[in-house]
This record gives structure tokens, sequence and C-alpha cells, in this order.
């Protein structure tokens, strides 16, 4: 069954068309990859998802439910969540109040956000030490830890990262990418967007190539990763 | 608003007087012609540094009042009068900017309201020069007709002045700062310096509002100098459209005509403008203006293919003053610097020596000080020990500005582009730096200021075609994908022609064929004799690539200097950072 389904979605800022007639699917327990340059409209489809961007044509599917034109708010309460490039987070409120509003949209009970904290910091440990202190005292390293793990404080159904590894030390972005691929088996379906696109197709299960607010290439993620294209244009010397 | 429509409103404000000899109308016109006066200085303030003054009125009074004074009790003739008028508001407006901006937003506002209420008091109270509550009579008035045509001259001349101060560097820079504080000072441009001169010119043209409402009228009084008359600038200003060139006729137009067609509502008045200010904050954001000029503009298209980008490097980027002989070893010292925030160390002992020309690599897990070492470096934090040296001379503690004027750029870890100016103008400001040049110039768009325009404008387009950024030139900055917007930022840096470049992350969010572009330019810059360059930066495959060192912080603490190959090898940096031997 699909987890998300997007036909036909064109978006403009103005009169600057960013998406035309993109379509794709993500099945549920799926990491699909979106991989293309700087301007190939990566943020945007992820942004018209979660109900930022309204398209101006185009139907948006979760499950069997029509979230097109929500506001993102509506769509966030359906368990579809989406980490933003470029963190977001909130400044002046400690790590724990930013991790605890992840959480707000779900209404649950209180042990079960606890428990949710609990695991959000097993995933990134450098939080726990830091709980209390203002995000905005967070390394930009950290601050990005700290939108990944609020993220998952929504107890997505869907979630949706923009660039996850961006600013991270190596290390990181290694246990970066074996966090999403632990979401995976804990059953969470992934749209992945990653500058890293060698790495993240080595992760996802199926990839769609994304060039001038067009889907001009999809399938598998293994064939993307060997298409001498994709090689040329996205890869470049992470492959050698 | 195009020629046209320039054209147009100059046409109707000819044939005004033709058309009507009616004297209220033409009192109309000059209440609006003074408020349009008013507004197109406070648009400099407000418009373009972003400066919220609610204090106006007391400006527009001390016009008014010196103007008054000098007429009556000196007999002196108007333009004298005038000229004392605009003074004294542009002294006592400097005066007050030097001390009020020292705040900024909403503090900056609650300072001017403080001020119009304190003239406005004064006016009242000081009752041997002022008149008190009776204010001041019998002033040599002119005819209104004769007033009428000053006060349009006068209205033409400073929107034209305006127009031209936004298209020069002084401009620019106001924009600028309202943008990013941060970023503009990293340029040189001292935000301090841009907001009181932005303050003084808003001043000046309120005081000169005033005079000639002095020799309109014949007759002052405090009551048309109260916080309600700083409130109905503001709200024209607003309604009319913030920032834009005709901004402030159409917003005093309609401020002007509006009360006047619901006289028999006088009594509602304050309710028509609370009216007003939530419609333009609910359906005109960008005012009246922006509704009618924002609609169907064609944007430029977007969206350079990533093989678009690839483009070659050029190399005839102009490089830096070339070193001179008597350079010290170390451009940039560092030395055992320290700072702690709120108990916590974040830089301990700390010593970083950059030579001329080299570029070295600061690496290091997320939290281990090195963004906080850069803002160490231009100034944005103050060490609690040690010292930063630049070609020998010590710079710890100088502002941003000045540290940047010594030949320090840097970019920012989060892309911080001036989203209210073009692709080109960003790097404009970064061309001009500190030298902004004669302001009466920029006012007056003199030939002098309009050649060193296209100057600016030539380089600035030089560096965009190096950094792939030359299609999009024309463009609004906000309009940039994230990857271009670090394109940009690198771009307005180099256009500084600094001796030391700092790059905080560049690298990051771009795909690894854009990551190859940037080593080659970075490569490219080296070889023309470009800045030496310090790099904080996690793609290992970039850093091994370029640097001729590295050196290693975790905890604060510098753990590893050395050539990339020893730094690849050493034990401490692979547990602490790499995880597995890159």
């Amino acid at each position: 069954m699909s987890a998300l389904t997007v036909a036909g979605l064109r978006v403009a800022y103005g009169a600057a068309t960013v998406l035309h007639d993109v379509s794709l699917e993500v099945r549920a327990g799926e990491i699909v990859s979106v991989v293309g340059g700087n301007g190939a409209g990566k943020t945007t489809l992820l942004k018209t998802v979660a109900g930022v961007l309204r398209p101006a044509a185009g139907r948006i599917t979760v499950g069997d439910e029509s979230i097109g034109g929500r506001p993102s708010w509506e769509v966030a309460r359906r368990g579809v969540v989406l980490v933003p490039e470029g963190r977001g987070i909130f400044g002046d409120q400690t790590v724990r109040d930013n991790l605890r509003l992840g959480a707000l949209a779900r209404r649950s009970a209180r042990e079960a956000v606890a428990r949710d904290l609990d695991r959000a910091l097993d995933h990134f440990p450098a939080l726990r030490e830091r709980l209390d202190r203002p995000a905005g005292s967070l390394s930009g390293g950290q601050q990005q830890m700290l939108a990944v793990a609020r993220g998952l404080m929504g107890a997505p159904r869907f979630l949706m990262l923009d660039e996850p590894s961006l600013g991270l030390a190596p290390i990181l972005v290694r246990e970066i990418f074996a966090v999403i691929a632990r979401l995976r088996a804990e059953g969470v379906t992934i749209l992945l967007v990653e500058q890293m696109a060698g790495q993240a197709l080595a992760l996802a299960d199926r990839a769609y190539v994304l060039e001038r607010g067009r889907v001009t290439l999809s399938g598998p993620a293994a064939e993307i990763r060997e298409n001498p294209a994709v090689v040329e244009a996205y890869l470049g010397i992470e492959r050698r | 608003m195009g020629r046209i429509g320039w054209a147009l409103v100059a046409a109707a404000a000819l044939a005004l007087p033709a058309l009507t000899a009616n004297t209220y109308y033409l009192y109309l016109a000059c209440s609006i012609g003074l408020l349009t006066i008013v507004t197109a200085g406070l648009n400099v303030l407000a418009g373009f540094t972003g400066q919220i003054s609610l204090g106006h009125a007391g400006f527009y009074a001390l016009g008014a009042y010196a103007a008054g004074l000098a007429a009556t009790r000196l007999a002196a003739p108007r333009w004298v009068a005038a000229v004392a008028a605009v003074l004294l508001a542009a002294l006592v407006g400097a005066a007050v900017a030097s001390a009020a901006l020292r705040v900024s937003g909403p503090y900056l506002a609650m300072v001017t309201i403080a001020f119009g209420i304190i003239v406005e008091h004064v006016l009242v109270e000081w009752v041997s020069v002022t008149g008190g509550p009776g204010g001041i009579f019998n002033i040599p008035k002119l005819s209104v007709v004769g007033s009428y045509w000053l006060i349009a001259a006068v209205a033409a001349v400073a929107l034209w002045l305006t127009a031209n101060l936004r298209s020069s560097a002084w401009g620019r820079a106001m924009l600028a700062v309202k943008s990013s504080e941060v970023a503009a000072e990293s340029l040189g441009v001292s935000a301090y310096v841009v907001r009181i001169t932005a303050f003084t010119i808003s001043a000046a043209l309120a005081g000169l509002a005033g005079a000639l409402f002095t020799f309109l009228n014949g007759y002052i009084s405090p009551d048309s100098f109260t916080l309600q008359t700083s409130i109905v600038f503001l709200l024209a200003l607003l309604f009319g459209g913030l920032g834009s060139l005709a901004g402030p006729l159409a917003g005093a137009a309609a401020l002007t005509v509006l009360p006047e067609l619901l006289t028999g509502l006088t009594d509602y008045r304050l309710i028509l403008y609370g009216a007003l200010l939530l419609i333009s904050i609910y359906w005109l954001p960008a005012g009246v203006v922006g509704a009618i000029v924002g609609r169907g503009r064609p944007r430029a298209a977007a969206a350079e293919s990533a093989a678009e980008s690839i483009a070659a490097v050029e190399p005839a980027a102009p490089g830096p003053d070339a070193p001179s002989a008597s350079e010290p070893a170390a451009l940039l010292g560092v030395e055992r610097i320290g700072v702690s925030f709120g108990g916590v160390v974040a830089l301990n002992d700390v010593t970083l020596s950059v030579p001329p020309r080299h570029i070295v690599a600061v690496i290091g897990p997320n939290g281990a000080g090195k963004t906080t070492l850069l803002n160490l470096i231009t100034g944005y934090y103050r060490p609690d020990s040690g010292a930063v040296r630049l070609g020998g001379e010590a710079i710890t503690g100088l502002p941003p500005y000045a540290i940047a004027r010594r030949g320090v750029a840097r970019t920012f870890q989060t892309a911080q582009p001036f989203d209210a100016l073009t692709v080109v103008e960003n790097v404009m400001v970064g061309v001009a730096g500190a030298r902004l040049s004669g302001l009466t110039g920029a006012l007056l768009g003199l030939p002098g200021t309009r050649r060193r325009e296209s100057e600016l404008r030539l380089r600035a387009q030089t560096w965009l075609r190096m950094l792939g950024l030359a299609a999009r030139a024309e463009e609004p900055a906000a309009s940039l994908p994230a990857g271009l917007r670090r394109s940009l930022e690198i771009a307005r840096a180099l256009a500084t022609r600094p001796r030391l470049l700092l790059l905080d992350e560049p690298a990051a969010g771009l795909s690894p064929t854009e990551i190859e572009t940037l080593d080659r330019r970075l490569t490219a810059l080296r070889q023309q004799d470009g800045p030496a360059i310090v790099m904080v930066e996690h793609h290992m495959e970039l850093v091994m690539a370029i640097s001729d060192r590295i050196s290693v912080l975790d905890y604060g603490r510098v753990i590893a200097t050395g050539s990339p190959a020893a730094v690849r090898e050493n034990p401490a940096v692979i547990e602490a950072y790499l995880g597995v031997p890159a």
C-alpha cells in the first residue's frame, strides 16, 4: 500500500513555476530518496507535501486521505512530519522543550511522550547532556541533531528529511544514516532529500531524480546509483 | 511605479492649480505634499534600515517652530528660516540617534515616543519662547497657490533624493543592515553609522516639512505635533508601501483624503486609522504600491541546472593587492585564545597560525568550538584570554566592521545574503565595503557617484561570473536556493578583496559535483594570489584535497595540527572525529 502518492503536482512562487507535473509514490515501510542539484525543487516538494506551500495543481494523498492544500498543522497531526532544511529550532527554549514541542500535535499520553523522548535521546546522546541548555547555545551540528530528534517526537508515520546530514561531522553523518536505517526497521516510511547522494542511494529502496522541477528518472535506488548520467551529475567525488 | 506612473502624477500636480481655484482643494494638496515629504524621509529610516520611529512629530515640530521663530523674532527671510529648520532638526536627529540607536527595533520605537512627548511638553511649557499652548501666530504667510508650488516642488525633490539614495552604495548599505546586521558588519559596514545617517536624513526632511507647514498656515501650536501625528506619519508609510519609492506619496494621499471624505466622523478618526493599519497588515503587506506593482511582474526563470553551475572558473577576477615583501610570516596569528560562555568553556588555549595564501582547515566534532573560533577572529565574540593578530597587528576586541576593514572577510554557517537586495547588489555591498563615498553625491545622484556605481556593478559581475551566478544577477537574493546562497556569500566576501577569508562550512548543502566545483574555485583562487583561507568544513574529500594544513578541535582544544596526510592517520582524530580513516 502506498504511504504517499503525489500526482501531477505543480508548484509556483509567483510567476516562477518550480515544480512541473511531478508524480511520485512512496510505499509503506520504504525509504525513497530524491536526488537533484541546487534549485531543482527538492525542498519545494517536501514543503508542499508538508502543507507549508500550497500546490497550484495536482493531488497529494497520504494513506487514503487527500492532504493537498491543507495547512501544515493539520498535515502534521496526521503523522506526516517534515524535518526542515536549516533546522528551524526554537533557540530561546531548552533542548527538552524543543523536543516536547515536537510531540505537541500528537496529543498523546505523558508516558508515551516521555518514552519517545528517551528513545530520541538514545539516537543522539550528545543532546542528553544538554537537555536544559537553550537550543540556541548548541553548535550548528547539534542543532541539526535536535531538528531530527524533534521530528521523531512527532511519532511520524511518514517522515520527510531535508538534508539531515547538513553540517554534521563525518562520524555523525554515519550515525544519522544509521538512525534512518533503524527508523525504517521500526516501520517508519521515509522520504529523504540529501546532497550526499551516494550514501542516500545506498540506503534507499527507490529513488527519483529531480531536474529543473521535473522527474527525469526513477527506479530502484541500486539502479539509479549505477546510472552513468547520475554518477556524472550528482555523485562525483563521493564515488571515487 | 514606472515612468508613466510618475509622469501622470507630475502632470496632475502641474494641472491642479489651473483646474481649480478652490483653496480648500489646494490646501488639501499641500497637506498631501507635506505628508509626502515626511514619509519619504521616514521611508529611509523604516523602509531602508528597518527601524521604526514613533517620534517624528517631534522633528516636524522642531522645524515648524524654528522657522516660525526665525521668521517672527529675527525677521529672517523664509529661505533662511527653512535652512535653520532643517539644520536644527538634523542636528537634534543626529544627537537623538547616536544615543537612541544603541537600541533598535521596539526599544527604539519606545525611545522615539519619549522624544516626541518631551518635545510636545517643551512646546507647551516653555511659554517665553514657544508661546505655550497658544503657539505662535502672525507668521508671514505664503499664498495658498505659492505654498502649493513650493511644497509640490520640495516633495518631488524629496522623492527624487530618496530614489537616488536607494540606488547608491549608501542605500544598499542601509538595506543590507536591515536584512542582516551581522553580515553587513562582516563587510566593513558599520551598522551604527548607517542607522544614524538614515535617522538624520529622516529628521531633516521632517524638519523641512515642518517649516513649510509654518509658512502655509502662518500659525502653529502644540496641537499639531502630538503622538497621534507621529502615528499618522508611520501609518501613511505602512499603508503606502514600506521601502517602495512611491509608497510615501500613495500613503500620504490616502491618509489625507480619507479623513476629509469622512469629516462627519471626525470623532472616529482613530478608529479609521486603526482600520487602515489592519487593512494594510492583512491585505496589503507591501502597501498600496506593492499590491499594484507586485501583480504579474514576471520573475526571471529559476533553476540553473547542475551542469550550468559547473561552468568553468573564469580567471578574470581581480586579485587582492600584492602582499608587500615585509609581510610577516604569519598573516593570522591566534595566540592561546580562550573563551567561556556562562561557565561552559568553549575554547581553551587555542593557537592557530595562517601564513599568507595558505588554506588551513579547522575540523572537529560538532560543538567542538569551530564556529566560535571564527567568531572570535572576526570580532563577534571577545576572548577571555589570549590574542588575535593580523599581519602583526593585534585585533583582539575590535568590533567586526573594524576587523573587516583590515582585510578579513567571512561567510556564515547559515548563509546570510541580504534578502532585500538583488544578487548583484549583494556583491556590490561587498565591493564597496566601508567605502560608501559621499552622502551628498548619493542623495543628488551626482555624475561622479553614478560613474562609481557602474564600476561597482562591473566588478560585482566579475565575481558573480566566477561563482557561477552571473545568470541570476538581477534576481532577488531571497529567491536563490540554499546552495547558491552560499555561493553568493562567497562572492560577496571575495568582493571585499580580503587578505584573509574565513569560510564556515562552505560545502554544506552542496552536491558532490558542486563540491568539486567549489574545490576548483578555491584552488584557482589560490593560484591567482588570492587570500589566505581558514575553512571550517566536514567534507573530508574537500578538506584533504585543498588544505595545506589542518587543525583539529575537540572540546575546545586543539588535539592535532599538521598536514592532511598526518592528520588523517592521527589516532586521536580518528577516534574523535573521523570514525574510520578518511
